[in-house]
């Protein structure tokens, strides 16, 4: 076998590895979401109690979205004077200060908390927002919604009914949702996207191994696991990532509540989602040199398998792709072939008809999604969308060891907003 | 309702794609074929020397024609315009069937009259032509070039009869006047739709000029350049393996690619067996330096008998050639060597042979014999004809080195065969005779601005019994039928691993199938809970 047959075999096997990882995580996807649909009805009826809840919202330059967000907030189904809203103004320079204390004035029922940040206190990121309004908070669990969050009003409700109902939940997640999903094609993408890969990495690892990772928005936690952990890691810039580790490791299991939905503003040009995904993958492989260093000390196995899923994707597939590309191209441009014989047309195609069908499957869960004009979306988002992704990863990479060599500090890494 | 953007995409994509129609369309346009009709009266078949119907059709396949052929007497409906040009040929006798003027007459697509018996149609359609009949002892012909307008003029001094016309307006065109010495008249004049040849002629130069005619007629862009292609001849195992080093060198030293002449199996006189090529490594070796500096092998046809160095061949039949090329090209190709062809031989051949050689290569270098020794020199490569798929015609001749003027063959039919553009000058180069020689040739096939032509920058394509070779533009691919090295217990493995896998993945999109459908059914009804 010739060097260019090895390498050929080695990223065959590599890319196809994570590929059939993820038909079984479908598979089981699909089950959870066929659960679901039988466990809908009892979700309704009445809370047994209502704990005390502190929903917090880190924001940094938000007056586009924050009005939104907020009156989306007082209008959750739960007892008004059992919740209370805490909104970290981290330091903002337009008007997110005043629309608050606007909306303090206009819904005083409502127990809104306008943690204002100035000066070196803030201006950390994320998770230190999140940490300073954690100064501030009272209730018995945290929820945090991202600044442009807009959850249904059952949202809170179906997260609490989800932690209360078992000990062993240090955490739930909810599903997000695109709002400007008809903005134009990226936002179609993003919308396909972001529903298949609930419904199939967190659907499908919550089915199998009782696995979650925390989005970052839309998530309830106890605050006592907070307390444990001393609040959230500044040095993270994924820092939902990063406390979904830590909470695993404690011997809890973050589960998976999808029917607790709310709508985010996703990127609506390019440049903007580039910034944000490669931020991304920056921040996922912070988390996963940190809990590869100390893995020895790793309690629960199931950590391992998050921990192989995110090496896999980040460096054996990424590697991989980028190996099959030079195959593929030196085929193209060059005598250098491949020597192995196997019908590996057949194997391809038949990869694209799986994705295509993969997810279809996980719109086909999701009321109103699964229609033709999606479908052809699918259908070219192979050759399109999902090439890109080869780019995300290889900035957030340059990126990751950028920080990294530099030491350079966390700061506010936000999307801007339509 | 559709975002702007989706619309947008949509849109951009029905252009690209009503782009790519156009463009392939344009594409298309250029290689779309022209409808031909042949029509003649007495056909001749492949032996017979009156044969000018399959000459014809040869010729055609220059051009991006689809030929048909029509015995006048057999038509069944004299509706000729599904054809975008119609030919005749040399009818002896005006046909009886006024019928058949009157649709020529009709006919709006090009006519090419070759011969007589046209002076009905004349009349008829009222062409400003007069025919005079038939006349004898033709001393010269002078043609204007397609395209360039050059003129040249020939001693034809031929004893054949001619048909007479005469131009009667200044509006036709005479592309060539043919002299007695006296008077001049037209040999090819266009008229309206018609183009009127006074006779059909497989001989040079007036095959010639009707070649070059035709590239007016078809008008077809290719054939503005003019090649040129040394074929080193009768190249085999008892050759002079320094004088193949020494010409090859001087090829390579001019750039000028070439083709080898390879004679893979050769008896000698008095010697009861037959010698393979392979047999001598000396002589593997040098052909492997011939091809790795610049020459292509090209296999001969037939054993070879060799007496006193002078090889002739020996007859094989049809079944025969297959065997004898399956040996051939897996020995070529197991010590090396690429064969990108065969050498049409001198000796005729029948349909069969050409059928069985057509089966195996796409291309051939060489003559047309259309009996033992009579040949037809054709000045062009020519595609998908009844005996080849591609020939490229080694038409120059050879250097006769005892000849006082060694040259004499060459430089008569280079005068000629410059008559027409786009001309393919192929020429034999025995192996015997000195680099000089060789020196001196490539230098005029230069200095008239000719360029060479490099066999391996086309495509070419053989099939075997054990293998199938295909080359395209420089790339070679050679798949074996044969297991010559046993596969590997890994590559073995791996392709079942494989087999096994994409069963495997089958299933899955099997399963996948399913779930979609059941998962829909179930979206639908559970719609308005």
């Amino acid at each position: 076998m010739k060097w260019i047959d090895t390498i050929f075999l080695f990223s065959m096997i590599s890319i196809w590895i994570l590929l059939i990882t993820n038909i079984i995580l479908l598979i089981f996807g699909y089950r959870f979401s066929t659960d679901m649909i039988k466990r809908k009805k009892e979700i309704i009826t009445e809370l047994e109690r209502y704990p005390m809840i502190s929903i917090m919202i880190p924001a940094h330059n938000e007056a586009v979205v924050i009005e939104r967000t907020l009156r989306a907030l007082v209008s959750l189904n739960y007892p008004k004077d059992r919740y209370e809203i805490i909104v970290i103004n981290d330091n903002s320079k337009d008007q997110t200060g005043a629309i608050i204390e606007s909306m303090i004035e206009t819904y005083p029922k409502a127990l809104i908390k306008h943690v204002e940040v100035i000066g070196d206190r803030g201006g950390k990121g994320k998770s230190n927002a999140l940490n300073l309004g954690f100064e501030h908070a009272v209730g018995e669990f945290l929820v945090i919604y991202d600044a442009d969050n807009t959850p249904n009003a059952m949202a809170l409700r179906y997260l609490v009914y989800e932690i209360l109902s078992n000990e062993k939940y240090g955490a739930v997640i909810g599903k997000f949702r695109t709002r400007n999903k008809k903005k134009n094609i990226l936002t179609q993408f993003i919308n396909i996207e972001t529903l298949s890969f609930q419904w199939m990495a967190q659907a499908g690892r919550w089915k199998l191994f009782g696995l979650c990772t925390i989005p970052g928005t839309n998530f309830i936690v106890r605050r006592s696991i907070i307390e444990r952990i001393g609040g959230w890691d500044t040095s993270a810039v994924a820092e939902d990532t990063e406390i979904s580790f830590r909470i695993y490791d404690m011997g809890y299991k973050i589960a998976f509540m999808p029917l607790a939905e709310t709508f985010e503003q996703e990127p609506e040009t390019l440049s903007v989602w580039m910034k944000q995904r490669s931020r991304w993958v920056n921040g996922n492989i912070y988390v996963l040199v940190k809990n590869l260093g100390s893995i020895h000390k790793i309690k629960n196995p199931s950590i391992f398998f998050d921990l192989f899923y995110y090496f896999s994707v980040y460096f054996l597939f990424l590697t991989s792709i980028i190996l099959s590309d030079i195959v593929f191209l030196l085929g193209i441009f060059t005598d250098v072939q491949i020597q192995i014989t196997g019908n590996y047309i057949i194997i391809w195609i038949l990869s694209y008809l799986i994705f295509l069908l993969q997810i279809t499957i996980t719109l086909s869960v999701e009321k109103g999604e699964a229609h033709k004009k999606n479908i052809f979306l699918v259908s070219i988002m192979y050759f399109t969308y999902c090439q890109l992704w080869l780019v995300v990863s290889i900035v957030g990479m340059y990126q990751f060891l950028k920080n990294t060599i530099l030491r350079q500090k966390t700061k506010w890494y936000k999307t801007e907003r339509f | 309702m559709m975002s702007k953007c989706f619309r947008l995409s949509i849109g951009v994509l029905i252009i690209g794609f009503m782009l790519g129609i156009l463009m392939s369309l344009s594409y298309a346009e250029g290689k779309l074929e022209k409808k031909v009709l042949i029509l003649y009266e007495e056909r001749y078949f492949y032996g017979d020397t009156r044969d000018t119907v399959t000459a014809m059709e040869n010729l055609l396949g220059h051009y991006q024609t689809q030929v048909v052929e029509h015995k006048i007497s057999d038509l069944k409906s004299y509706n000729f315009e599904a054809y975008d040009f119609v030919f005749i040929l040399a009818l002896d006798q005006e046909i009886e069937s006024p019928r058949f003027y009157e649709a020529l007459a009709q006919y709006e697509g090009e006519l090419i009259w070759l011969g007589k018996s046209v002076e009905p149609l004349i009349k008829l359609k009222k062409y400003p032509l007069m025919y005079e009949g038939e006349v004898y002892d033709l001393l010269s012909i002078r043609y204007s070039k397609a395209l360039t307008g050059d003129e040249k003029t020939f001693s034809i001094g031929t004893k054949r009869a001619f048909y007479k016309v005469r131009s009667m307006s200044p509006e036709n065109r005479v592309y060539a006047w043919l002299s007695d010495g006296t008077d001049e008249f037209p040999f090819i004049v266009h008229t309206g739709n018609l183009y009127y040849i006074s006779r059909v002629d497989i001989n040079e130069p007036l095959f010639y000029i009707f070649s070059d005619f035709l590239n007016q007629l078809f008008y077809e862009k290719h054939y503005q350049e003019n090649h040129f292609l040394i074929s080193i001849e009768d190249v085999h195992v008892f050759s002079d393996y320094e004088q193949l080093k020494a010409l090859t060198d001087v090829l390579y030293k001019n750039k000028v690619p070439f083709t080898i002449g390879l004679i893979p199996f050769v008896q000698q006189e008095g010697v009861d067996y037959i010698t393979d090529f392979t047999e001598v490594s000396a002589f593997i070796d040098v052909l492997n330096y011939m091809q790795g500096h610049g020459g292509s092998i090209v296999l001969h046809t037939y054993v070879h008998e060799m007496k006193d160095d002078t090889l002739t061949i020996s007859k094989l039949e049809a079944r025969d050639i297959k065997q004898y090329f399956d040996r051939a090209i897996s020995e070529c190709l197991q010590n090396g060597l690429v064969p990108i062809g065969y050498e049409a031989p001198h000796a005729f051949l029948s349909k069969e042979e050409y059928d069985a050689l057509k089966s195996i290569f796409t291309t051939a270098f060489g003559q047309i014999a259309i009996t033992e020794n009579n040949y037809i020199i054709y000045p062009y490569e020519l595609y998908d004809t009844v005996n080849f798929n591609k020939l490229y015609p080694l038409n120059l001749g050879y250097i006769d080195p005892s000849d006082k003027d060694a040259f004499k063959i060459i430089d008569e039919r280079l005068k000629r065969i410059e008559l027409v553009n786009g001309f393919f000058a192929g020429i034999y180069y025995h192996s015997s005779v000195e680099t000089f020689y060789l020196e001196s040739l490539i230098a005029r096939l230069k200095s008239e601005g000719i360029m060479s032509y490099d066999p391996l920058q086309d495509q070419h394509a053989i099939t075997s019994r054990d293998f199938e070779v295909n080359i395209d533009n420089g790339r070679i691919d050679i798949n074996s039928y044969i297991e010559t090295v046993p596969k590997s217990p890994l590559s073995l493995f791996i392709d079942r691993l494989a087999l096994v896998f994409s069963y495997v993945l089958f299933a899955i999109f099997i399963a996948f199938v399913v779930i979609l459908t059941r998962s829909i059914r179930k979206q639908r009804r559970n719609l308005f809970k």
